[in-house]
């Protein structure tokens, strides 16, 4: 752990992904630059079609990268062979959304557990196999009496905890997590963030975690990035970026979510209006303009990049901090 | 606000009096709703809350009677709109309140709207059902007029539902449920496919229509952030009953007593205000509505649970006029 | 969905099993299935007493004229043919042709159309488009004309005529296994098994494969008994099984210019058929049900 504390577990640089479509390049993941540190938690927050989903599958290299770097531990793992990228996967793990899609209706519990450890000729025996699928699902709290039940039989939260072993599995040091928990009721998604943040603590695992929704962001996010159509265009501390949003897109996010406390209740609601479009073939300048409450010329014919605006804070917003650099 | 006190018979829209729902499978019976007492006044917004398979959703359907056909069965209980009972309609009557009387929007706007015909027509098409003697100009001065309502310009409604966007179809899914000036909306998760800035607009949108129309609304949801905001009435289901019910100002006051279920639910919530490390929900799932615990149904994951708990169903405590909670832990 | 079936699976822990162990295990409790079982159980030991105890030319073949057209009686269960050849004899002698013929090129079929299939569907891209036109080329050719060409060329006996029966049939199959294929290669369950460094050959085995099972079993039982009746056909237009040899299809079409007054003569053969199809149905249907854990036992 010493010698690598100045590297960062996981840089992104300039990273791209467009898709061709039919209507022109579609900018999913649009020149993001992003840096986890071990042990850390980074949220990535944004609306439906940002490219937050994408940007997951991007950096596990389950989609390819149309340009930029992927750095691991410091080297670039989009330059790695297939052979390489295999070993370097079983570190690198994914936990999705839907619980009922991602797993395999034909396979029963332990077959799902199992298929890493398969895959990866982790174990001679199967005895020893077994007993380490056991160890899984005690640690994600699934019942052992389940190993040969099928996931249409258990319940969302139970198979999301079947996608976490399935993760676990082969030991990795950084999950992506896709929306883990959106599909989930209340009480059950309060269960499986607590059962996350347990892992993270006993395994020193590292997250980045995609999500919508903000109040689960801020409760598990030690850094945010908010994303709005492709675009990284506010990152911070988490607790910086809910006392102190500077990005109007931000503020619009933060405004708009319903809060469960009286006091909220009779204040006037500050909308924004319009709806987040695709982000096929671009105009430079900024995204979010044609929503903006305080979009003037400035920011339209260049890019607009993010600039510090305090320590660890960046916003890529006309209205703040000229000054860039380090 | 003080002389709603007295209320009348009058006052009351919708009276759902022990109300039981059961779907007999072919291999369980499932309990669906097992004795549900709510009333909606006119003009007021009611939220149902609760997860999935406390009986939100089948309530809602048996107010239109719109369960399914030969398992869906109400063996028991009334259900009063206007002081009328909707389980002992025929399905003529039931037909002729559909729609007018009542209506209902569903969660995912997507599928609920007809690919192949243009959004003025759907809406027309929902006018011409209710309003036969109706000219051709009239509808079409309707359909303008509901669009305008929910904020979507006259001109779009020649265009396609693949044409617009997730909230405007919702928007248009509420213009076809409006457009005959019904006296209650039921909305089932009308949100929740949608994103928040879009949610907030589409809320928006919907209190300031209820103001407009005096519809009163039936608003089912298990964001507890929407029914704080949009709310009058509140009541948390779970296994088919109404655990806790009351006015906004009794649930969300947290310096009021509360039934164990309603303290998980907000223990369940990241707060957005304050930093907490560990979240503290209820633990457990919901029960198998096939085979509901006896006495209280909540009492397998309750932490205050005693023996009566375990062998007797709880009755209602009346916290003050408005604030009823069943829960034996305040029988005393 | 309203109705909710939860989770209280009484399961011992033990050891995991295998996929088909548990596919044995379910269909084993399906009651068709064993039914079914059964009547392919009398099909194949009746096959078995045609090759090994029925003489070919004093059973099948032999004419006499003196006895033709027999009703059923204790002598002759089926009755006798146009000249005077037993019936039951000549079902169970002509069972190996149809069985063969059925069994064979539906497998042949299946194996090379799923294959193309799965490649075509789960590669997409420019495979798919060359895989798919050139099947479409074969789907533009009549069946029987294709048939009476590779029979033609290759010469008039039954290993020409399965695989004229097989050429026709693959293209069918590489069709509907490819659509359910796209399905199937969308869900998240893929993509995970890549995110743990699953193979091409890893993830078609077991996730893409096992998912097309329900349809291409379904094609299967019904491609049997469809290529039974082809196979009649061809034979009948003397491009398969050259009489006097006893095949299914080519006593149906021999007993028609009797059917007025001796139906015996198609009634027998098209029972053979119809159970035998029915035996392979019941066997399908269970089986597709035994590999889809989500059906309730």
């Amino acid at each position: 752990m010493n010698e690598h504390t100045n590297v960062p577990l996981i840089q992104l640089k300039d990273l791209r992904k467009y898709f061709k479509t039919g209507a022109g390049t579609l900018h999913a993941v649009d020149d993001v630059n992003l840096t986890i540190q071990k042990g850390h938690t980074l949220g990535v927050v944004g609306e439906s079609g940002c490219g937050k989903s994408t940007l997951g599958r991007t950096l596990l290299r389950l989609l390819p990268a149309t340009s930029g770097e992927i750095l691991y531990h410091g080297e670039n793992i989009l330059n790695y062979s297939a052979a390489a990228m295999k070993k370097t996967r079983s570190k690198m793990q994914m936990i999705f959304q839907d619980p009922y899609a991602s797993l395999n209706p034909r396979l029963s519990i332990s077959q799902i557990i199992a298929e890493p450890l398969k895959v990866n000729h982790v174990f001679q025996s199967k005895k020893e196999m077994d007993e380490r699928i056991l160890d899984l699902m005690d640690t994600v709290g699934l019942a052992r009496r389940l190993a040969n039940a099928y996931p249409h039989e258990l319940d969302g939260g139970r198979r999301q905890r079947i996608g976490i072993a399935r993760a676990l599995a082969l030991d990795p040091e950084f999950i992506v997590c896709d929306e883990p928990v959106s599909a989930l009721d209340v009480s059950i998604q309060a269960q499986i963030l607590n059962l996350m943040m347990d892992l993270q603590d006993q395994r020193g695992l590292t997250y980045l975690f995609i999500t919508h929704d903000l109040s689960v962001v801020r409760h598990i996010s030690s850094h945010i990035a908010v994303m709005y159509l492709g675009q990284v265009v506010e990152y911070a501390p988490s607790k910086e970026l809910f006392q102190n949003p500077k990005h109007p897109y931000t503020k619009a996010l933060l405004n708009a979510i319903p809060i469960p406390d009286l006091a909220y209740r009779d204040k006037p609601r500050e909308l924004i209006h319009g709806e987040i479009t695709s982000p096929i073939d671009p105009k430079p300048g900024c995204r979010f303009a044609a929503r903006c409450p305080h979009a003037t010329d400035a920011c339209m014919g260049k890019g607009i990049p993010l600039r510090n605006v305090g320590s660890e804070h960046q916003v890529a917003c006309v209205l703040y901090g000229q000054t860039t650099g380090e | 606000m003080a002389d709603e006190r007295n209320q009348t018979q009058e006052d009351i829209l919708l009276d759902i009096q022990d109300l039981h729902v059961k779907y007999n499978t072919s291999d369980a019976v499932c309990y669906a709703v097992n004795g549900l007492n709510i009333q909606v006044k006119r003009g007021e917004v009611f939220g149902l809350v609760g997860e999935t398979g406390a009986g939100k959703t089948t309530t809602a359907l048996s107010i239109l009677r719109l369960l399914p056909q030969r398992i869906g069965e109400i063996p028991q209980g009334k259900i009063l709109f206007e002081g009328q009972d909707v389980v002992q309609m025929s399905e003529d009557q039931m037909r002729e309140l559909r729609g007018s009387h009542i209506s209902m929007i569903f969660q995912d706007p997507m599928t609920s709207l007809n690919p192949v015909l243009t959004v003025g027509d759907q809406i027309a098409e929902a006018i011409e059902t209710h309003h036969q003697s109706m000219s051709k100009e009239e509808v079409q001065a309707k359909v303008d007029h509901v669009l305008k309502l929910v904020g979507i310009p006259p001109a779009r409604k020649y265009e396609y539902p693949h044409q617009f966007s997730g909230g405007m179809k919702q928007r248009v899914v509420i213009a076809m449920a409006l457009v005959c000036e019904p006296r209650l909306l039921i909305a089932d998760e009308p949100t929740t496919a949608l994103d928040v800035t879009v949610q907030n607009q589409v809320l928006d949108m919907m209190s300031n229509l209820k103001e407009e129309l005096n519809t009163s609304m039936i608003l089912i949801t298990h964001d507890l952030g929407i029914v704080c905001q949009m709310c009058d009435h509140v009541a948390i289901m779970y296994a088919g009953k109404v655990i806790e019910q009351g006015t906004v100002y009794d649930i969300f006051d947290q310096s009021k007593p509360h039934h164990p279920y309603t303290i998980g639910l907000f223990g369940s919530l990241p707060s957005l205000q304050s930093d907490s490390k560990r979240l503290k929900p209820v633990m457990g799932l919901m029960p198998d509505p096939t085979d509901l615990p006896p006495g209280c149904e909540f009492h397998p994951r309750c932490g205050s649970c005693t023996e009566t708990c375990k062998l007797k169903a709880p009755g209602v405590f009346q916290d003050g006029e408005t604030h009823m909670i069943r829960c034996h832990l305040f029988s005393k | 969905m309203l109705i909710r079936k939860e989770a209280n699976v009484e399961v011992e822990a033990h050891q995991s099993r295998g996929f088909w162990q548990d596919v044995g295990a379910r269909f084993w409790k399906n009651r068709m299935a064993r039914l079914g079982m059964l009547l392919l159980a009398l099909i194949v030991l009746g096959c078995l007493y045609g090759v090994f105890f029925i003489d070919y030319d004093t059973q099948v073949v032999e004419q006499n004229v003196s006895i033709k057209l027999q009703t059923p009686s204790l002598e002759h269960p089926f009755g006798t043919d146009g000249f005077g050849r037993d019936i039951l004899s000549r079902i169970l002698y002509g069972s190996r042709y149809s069985l063969l013929i059925g069994f064979t090129a539906t497998i042949a079929s299946l194996f090379i159309g799923g294959l193309i299939g799965c490649i075509a569907g789960y590669f997409g891209g420019k495979i798919d488009n060359i895989l798919m036109r050139f099947m479409d080329v074969f789907i533009a050719i009549p069946s029987t004309l294709m048939a009476i060409a590779v029979v033609s060329a290759l010469g008039a006996n039954m290993v020409n005529l399965i695989i004229a029966i097989t050429i026709g049939d693959v293209p069918g199959y590489a069709r509907v296994i490819r659509s359910a294929v796209l399905s199937i290669k969308d869900n998240e369950f893929v993509e995970a098994s890549v995110a743990v460094g699953g193979s091409h050959a890893h993830i078609i085995a077991t996730h893409i494969f096992p998912n097309t099972l329900a349809v291409l079993i379904v094609q299967a039982t019904l491609g049997v008994g469809y290529d039974i009746i082809a196979a009649s056909g061809l034979s009948y237009l003397g491009l398969g099984v050259m009489p006097p040899d006893p095949e299914w299809g080519a006593m149906l079409s021999e007993g028609q210019t009797h059917i007025r007054y001796s139906p015996h003569l198609v009634i027998f053969p098209g029972l053979a058929i119809v159970i035998t199809v029915l035996a392979l149905n019941l066997l399908g249907d269970a089986l597709r049900d035994a590999v889809d854990p989500t059906l309730k036992d």
